[in-house]
């Protein structure tokens, strides 16, 4: 074992677990795997990401992609059927899904990139994350995720991206904090 | 491509981790190498996994997609170009789960056993998991030595975690 880290933990739990082994001289947490994407961004941001900042954490993130939903694969009730986890993508079909769709599209072929690249990219671009996690089944999928890490986006794109995922009074309520 | 350090440990990441959920599962083992075998050669090295991946699948125990990655470790000849995270503490059978120092230990073994390695570069807690001890009898802290796994260029390392008290 070199390092331990934590993952699924709330921000006050992760605090707890960092202060407690500072005070017993233990090894402690150098690493977070939370989940944060584009359109789940809000539990992270708010609760977890300064825990990280305070203490240098590296940042490991899961459902990077959202499911899939990220990648344009699933845009209406008939394409959940499409994958294996169609059924866990229907939570995203929504007024603000959508938005995040329209602006992954627009900046995809500003780049002649895809989706899955914008979308990991932008995840990559965040400060205090080190790299999000993502999975692929054949390798034309994998060299979609390798083309990510080599797209570079600018400050407007960025913009545009995390403007289209921020809340809207009409849309759907978030989830405050990851469980614990 | 820039490397970035993961958090304060020294080590040195390019910017995307391999999720191995899939292997075993969705990708099977002959494309699971392949994909790995990509992944590595195009500059990448950290692969993300977890002892009870793909427990969800119908006649999975868990330990499968660690399996595949053992053997494509063996196979390749790549463990010390591979960053290997793997994850603790999501119920593997009955009686196999949780952060205990006792379970922790034997679930490191079988780790390390089925990615046919000798260390583990990050080990993660998969989930928190709340103690229902009383405060008198709730140990503070653990701290387990198990074997200590490092790698030839690290010094030894006694891995150490401290659990808090659930908040109530």
């Amino acid at each position: 074992m070199r390092f331990i880290g934590a993952s699924n933990y709330s921000g006050q739990r992760l605090a707890e677990a960092l202060q407690l082994s500072q005070q017993k001289g233990l090894a402690s947490y150098q690493t977070l795997q939370p989940e944060y994407n584009l359109y789940d961004r809000f539990a992270y941001e708010s609760h977890l990401e300064p825990v990280c900042q305070k203490h240098d954490l590296g940042v490991i993130c899961y459902f990077s992609l959202a499911s899939g939903f990220l990648s344009g694969k699933y845009r209406s009730q008939a394409d959940l059927s499409k994958g294996p986890r169609g059924q866990m993508v229907k939570k995203y079909l929504n007024a603000r899904g959508f938005r995040i769709l329209h602006a992954l599209d627009k900046v995809a072929s500003q780049y002649n990139a895809t989706p899955t690249q914008v979308a990991l990219a932008w995840v990559m671009a965040r400060p205090s994350i080190t790299a999000p996690i993502a999975s692929a089944t054949n390798l034309q999928q994998l060299d979609d995720l390798v083309q990510s890490a080599r797209l570079k986006l600018d400050p407007s794109s960025i913009e545009l991206l995390t403007e289209a995922s921020a809340q809207s009074p009409g849309d759907e309520s978030q989830p405050s904090a990851a469980a614990d | 491509m820039k490397k970035r350090e993961l958090g304060k440990t020294g080590i040195e990441v390019a910017p995307l981790a391999l999720g191995g959920n899939v292997f075993g599962w969705t990708a099977d083992e002959s494309a699971s190498f392949k994909l790995l075998d990509a992944f590595m050669d195009e500059g990448f090295s950290l692969i993300d996994t977890a002892d009870m991946y793909s427990q969800w699948v119908p006649g999975h125990k868990g330990g499968e997609s660690e399996t595949i990655i053992g053997k494509w470790l063996k196979k390749s000849g790549k463990r010390s170009q591979a960053i290997m995270a793997t994850k603790v503490g999501l119920p593997m059978g009955e009686e196999k789960k949780g952060l205990s120092a006792s379970y922790i230990q034997q679930a490191v073994e079988d780790s390390l056993r089925r990615l046919q390695t000798d260390h583990i570069d990050l080990y993660q807690a998969h989930k928190t998991i709340p103690t229902r001890r009383s405060p008198r009898r709730w140990k503070p802290s653990l701290r387990w030595s198990g074997k200590a796994k490092c790698a030839s260029s690290e010094p030894p390392t006694i891995a150490a975690s401290a659990w808090p008290k659930p908040s109530s």
